[in-house]
């Protein structure tokens, strides 16, 4: 009986701790028994974004061929929760982590990340976008390399086949715009049935209204960096974009629900979404439509005189210091950011390149008619400033909720109140230079 | 038959019809899961007020089951239950059986010492557990779920209560036979309290079976995550997909449901003794 | 009986077991709330006392205490109402298989894991689009709403679906409860003129108090630490925190803004405001969860 017992406790014991044990030691093990050193590279969920990984990865294997690039994606809403484990974690770590450059911040301003080693750091001084690069930079130290130029404004996805049956043209002023927007909408109650224009998602919302102040000749960032929003052309962008919601042409929905504007006009519930280029590829692939048939890219018309916009950075690579390969993970991001292997990345993701040699490339060009009339208005961002964009986000989209549901008027202490907020909780901790 | 009958009374029959149109209320969510389940996206999109399907697919499975690892996620969670409840039966059994039937010294401070730390809400130490399973490099393991989960004070409290119910005499008889310890815990502490290994069994397995805090915070490979958690990954990745999303929750849920309908007697057996004891 | 040298084998190994995973992890827990603690950094500051003085000020916490009061109040209340309820009126029921069939139809929504059905509430109760609390309001000539808009309704819907996923348990239990009260008292009563209503209250619920003792303790305890349903309902917390409760504020400050410091503090004080309902409740229920 005894012995029963002790045989069935053991055999928990053990079951127990080959189950762990088995677990750990995949982690630990860093070379596959091929005797190739393998270097683990993480990324987020996003189909034609992973394939392109997958593909530099294969051709450093083959330049490279004591190495192995094994390639891991994660739900976009968890991947931040996942690089701060892993960040802090002393096993299962990556070798390279690709990384929204808004969130940055947050990893770079603790000390786990190496330093982009001096080659690198030159190109980037010398042949980046400005706005590309700011985010990565703590205190003159360059801890992550850009891979696009993150444009969450200048294009829109329209839905050819609702404009075709309506037998209505493509806006191309923003008045055209508002008023194509208003007679193709139907809303009821709280709800839109069908959209118009729509740039209300937490992403594009913010992008689109610094856009639109900028446009005016407005400025949003003071002399010291603080943020003011409540100036005259900071109101009337914002009663513009209140007034949208208000006169029914779209509805809160995404933002209550996270997600992008994008789907809607993908799912024939929308006629135009401002979003970022990368869109294209979430219609080809996760919805299986076809450019040019179901579905167009084309500009936002622009709201002011001048062309201008704020951009945040964009996607970049990281190293995180508790890895075991930190050398031949910087060489994999050189490679990787190599011109002729960038260019063809950012083709196959629908990016826009963040490099100044490669704004005139006309293989991107050629291979990217579509969006090739945004690489003319790059040079006319401005980077959005020192701030976690992602907070100034929750802020900033909270504030925007209330406006559009309270029938509060006073937009300019809604304006002065959020942007305090925001220059007191959101500004980078540490400085850039 | 005819005295059946007569023993249903007008109230009983108002009972009946109310508890009937309350039942449909309450299975109305499930019920609405599985529909959609084995509806095409196009048909959810379409036919917004049509409770069944237009036309029955099994696409949004087949799409569950091509785009995550479902049959892994189930393995993960059976595994992760079957080891620990064995292993809390076990503990808490045997913890219960010294503190009922055994005096010691510090007995009375180490019992109120148990009892409190079933107090402390999980969310209270959640961050120095995380942090201590990445000490323990069992961060990103199935073994970070199953580690912790292996003595439970509030199993061991329950089996406190009813082993302390088992006659001291039928202790006392054994011992005089020879018995040892182990011996008494075996062959008469253990078929005396047969219902509260079942109920303690039930318990442990639910909870295990529906944790989503522990794993949303201790794995990060989705190969290595169990149902609850999957569930949600899985839900985000595919916003546009509802039918996929319906067919995993449904996936996830029928099984327990189906084996709790089978053995329902048993379930509520072993939840009433938890409760009236 | 007594045999020291095996309560020694069991209970040291078990006692340092519980001490690593109970008892240090409140020690550290509580260590870690008097710093600026980010795991990833090498360094980081001793703030003594600060992150509790933040807690003081901090709109958010005092929103999320609140809400967590009222959703355990009402949640807790209305749950303990409505089973005491069914369970009487099940086992009014004649037949044995018919009050095994509604009791077995009640509990199907405790099994499924709420992660799961909450999401299926998500979509298919409360979706702004074909959502069923929507089609009502069509049915009622009103105009759909954005539930994930609201402020108190969204809470509300959520104590709702809570009740929904949680009441086949104690059902189960009070109808085992009122069966294990003697019928005799229950018939000398009726034979002294009570009304079944008051032979209820006055009879019944005193002599199954140690099942209502229970019951409301379990929920109470378990009620704090819900945490899945407002992930998925309100994982930001909902407009302006209105179904922000602390379990979801501490996941979110330590787990999304990466401020486990202060993350602690708040865990420090959901632990209070638990303890001090805890022994609320003892004093109220006269429970016996002391030692014999």
């Amino acid at each position: 009986m005894k012995k029963k017992f002790i045989s069935a406790l053991l055999c928990v014991a053990m079951t127990a701790s080959l189950v762990v044990g088995c677990g750990s030691k995949s982690d630990d093990k860093k070379e596959s028994s091929d005797g190739k050193t393998t270097l683990t590279f993480w990324c987020h969920e996003n189909e034609p974004w992973v394939k392109s990984y997958k593909k530099v990865a294969e051709k450093f294997e083959k330049e490279n061929p004591d190495y192995k690039v094994v390639v891991k994606d994660y739900p976009y809403k968890v991947y931040n929760d996942k690089i701060q484990t892993a960040l802090t974690s002393k096993t299962a770590g990556p070798d390279i982590i690709a990384v929204w450059g808004g969130n940055a911040p947050a990893f770079i301003e603790s000390d786990s990340l190496s330093e982009v080693p001096e080659s690198l750091a030159k190109e980037l001084d010398e042949d980046y976008l400005a706005p590309t690069t700011g985010i990565y930079k703590k205190e003159g130290t360059y801890y992550g390399v850009p891979m696009e130029f993150n444009l969450e404004y200048g294009g829109m996805i329209v839905n050819k086949k609702l404009f075709d049956k309506a037998g209505i043209a493509y806006p191309k002023t923003w008045d055209e715009l508002r008023s194509v927007s208003k007679q193709v909408s139907k809303m009821n109650g709280d709800v839109s049935e069908m959209k118009g224009f729509e740039m209300i998602d937490t992403d594009a919302l913010i992008c689109n209204y610094l856009a639109m102040i900028l446009q005016q000749g407005g400025q949003y960032l003071e002399e010291d960096d603080s943020i003011n929003f409540a100036t005259p052309e900071g109101i009337k962008a914002m009663n513009e974009i209140v007034s949208m919601v208000k006169d029914g042409e779209c509805d809160l929905e995404n933002l209550t629900a996270g997600e992008y504007c994008y789907n809607d006009v993908y799912k024939d519930k929308g006629y135009m979404s401002s979003v970022g280029s990368w869109a294209i590829g979430e219609g080809t692939d996760t919805y299986s439509l076809t450019y040019g048939k179901d579905f167009e890219y084309v500009p936002v018309p622009q709201y002011g005189e001048k062309m201008a916009f704020a951009s945040e950075t964009g996607w970049g690579l990281m190293v995180p210091k508790n890895s075991a390969n930190q050398d031949m993970a910087w060489k994999f991001i050189e490679f990787f950011s190599n011109p002729d292997n960038l260019v063809e990345h950012n083709i196959a993701c629908n990016q826009l390149p963040p490099r100044k040699s490669l704004l005139d490339s006309e293989k991107y060009k050629e291979a990217m008619p579509n969006i090739s009339f945004l690489l003319d208005i790059l040079p006319d961002g401005q980077w959005m400033g020192p701030y976690n964009t992602s907070d100034m986000r929750d802020i900033f989209n909270e504030m925007f909720i209330d406006l559009c549901q309270s029938d509060k008027t006073d937009v300019e202490g809604a304006l002065k109140e959020a942007s305090q907020k925001i220059t007191e909780k959101c500004k980078i901790s540490y400085s850039m230079e | 038959m005819k005295k059946k009958k007569n023993v249903y009374k007008k109230h009983h029959i108002v009972i009946i019809a109310f508890l009937t149109v309350f039942s449909l209320i309450m299975m109305y969510p499930m019920a609405w899961m599985l529909m959609t389940s084995f509806k095409s996206n196009a048909d959810i999109q379409i036919n917004k007020t049509k409770f069944f399907p237009e036309k029955w697919t099994i696409e949004g499975y087949r799409t569950a089951f091509e785009k995550a690892p479902i049959a892994q996620w189930f393995i993960n969670s059976i595994l992760v239950v079957i080891v620990v409840t064995a292993a809390v039966i076990i503990t808490s059994t045997l913890i219960g059986y010294v503190f009922a039937k055994y005096e010691f010294k510090g007995k009375k401070v180490l019992f109120v010492l148990l009892l409190a730390t079933m107090m402390v809400p999980p969310q209270v130490t959640m961050i120095p557990r995380y942090l201590m399973i990445q000490e323990m490099h069992l961060f990103n393991t199935i073994g970070a779920l199953i580690v912790p989960g292996l003595i439970s004070a509030f199993s061991i409290y329950m089996a406190r209560q009813f082993i302390a119910d088992v006659p001291d005499s039928l202790c006392e008889a054994a011992k005089i036979d020879g018995a040892g310890p182990f011996r008494i815990y075996w062959s008469v502490i253990l078929p005396n309290i047969k219902p509260a290994i079942g109920s303690i069994g039930i318990f442990t397995a639910m909870m295990n079976w529906n944790d989503y805090l522990n794993p949303l915070l201790m794995l990060n490979d989705m190969e290595k995550m169990t149902l609850p958690l999957g569930l949600v990954i899985f839900d985000t990745q595919r916003v546009a997909d509802m039918s996929a999303t319906m067919a995993a929750a449904s996936m996830m849920m029928m099984p327990m449901i189906i084996i709790f309908v089978v053995f329902q007697k048993q379930f509520v057996k072993g939840m009433t003794m938890s409760g009236i004891k | 009986m007594k045999n020291n040298r095996f309560v020694a084998c069991v209970l040291i190994p078990s006692v340092i077991f519980l001490l690593i995973f109970a008892v240090f992890p409140v020690a550290y827990g509580l260590g870690i709330s008097f710093y600026d603690y980010n795991p990833t950094s090498s360094y980081n500051e001793f703030l003594g006392l600060e992150n509790y003085k933040r807690l003081l000020t901090d709109e958010v916490f005092w929103i999320a205490v609140k809400n967590t009061i009222i959703f355990c109040v009402v949640a807790v209340t209305a749950n303990i109402v409505i089973t005491l309820f069914l369970a009487k009126i099940i086992s009014v029921l004649p037949s044995k298989g018919m009050k095994t069939f509604f009791r077995t139809i009640l509990f199907i929504p405790c099994i499924a894991p709420i992660v799961g059905t909450s999401m299926v509430w998500k979509y298919g109760m409360v979706g702004t689009d074909g959502g069923l609390l929507n089609r009502i309001l069509g049915l009622m000539g009103m105009p759909p709403r954005n539930w994930f808009l609201t402020t108190w309704q969204l809470l509300a819907i959520i104590i709702v679906y809570t009740l929904w996923a949680d009441i086949g348990y104690n059902v189960v239990l009070f109808t085992a409860g009122i069966e294990g009260v003697p019928k005799e008292f229950d018939e000398a009563a009726a034979i002294d003129g009570a009304g079944p209503v008051r032979r209820f209250v006055s009879i019944k619920l005193p002599l199954m108090s140690r099942t209502f003792a229970f019951v409301a303790i379990m929920t109470m305890a378990n009620y704090f630490q819900m945490f899945a349903q407002f992930q998925v309902f309100a994982p930001d917390g909902g407009r302006s925190n209105s179904a922000m409760v602390l379990t979801n504020y501490i996941y979110k400050t330590s787990f999304s803004s990466y401020d486990m410091g202060y993350a602690s503090a708040v865990a420090a004080a959901l632990f209070m405001i638990v303890f001090i309902v805890a022994m609320i409740q003892n004093k109220m229920m006269h429970a016996d969860w002391s030692y014999e």
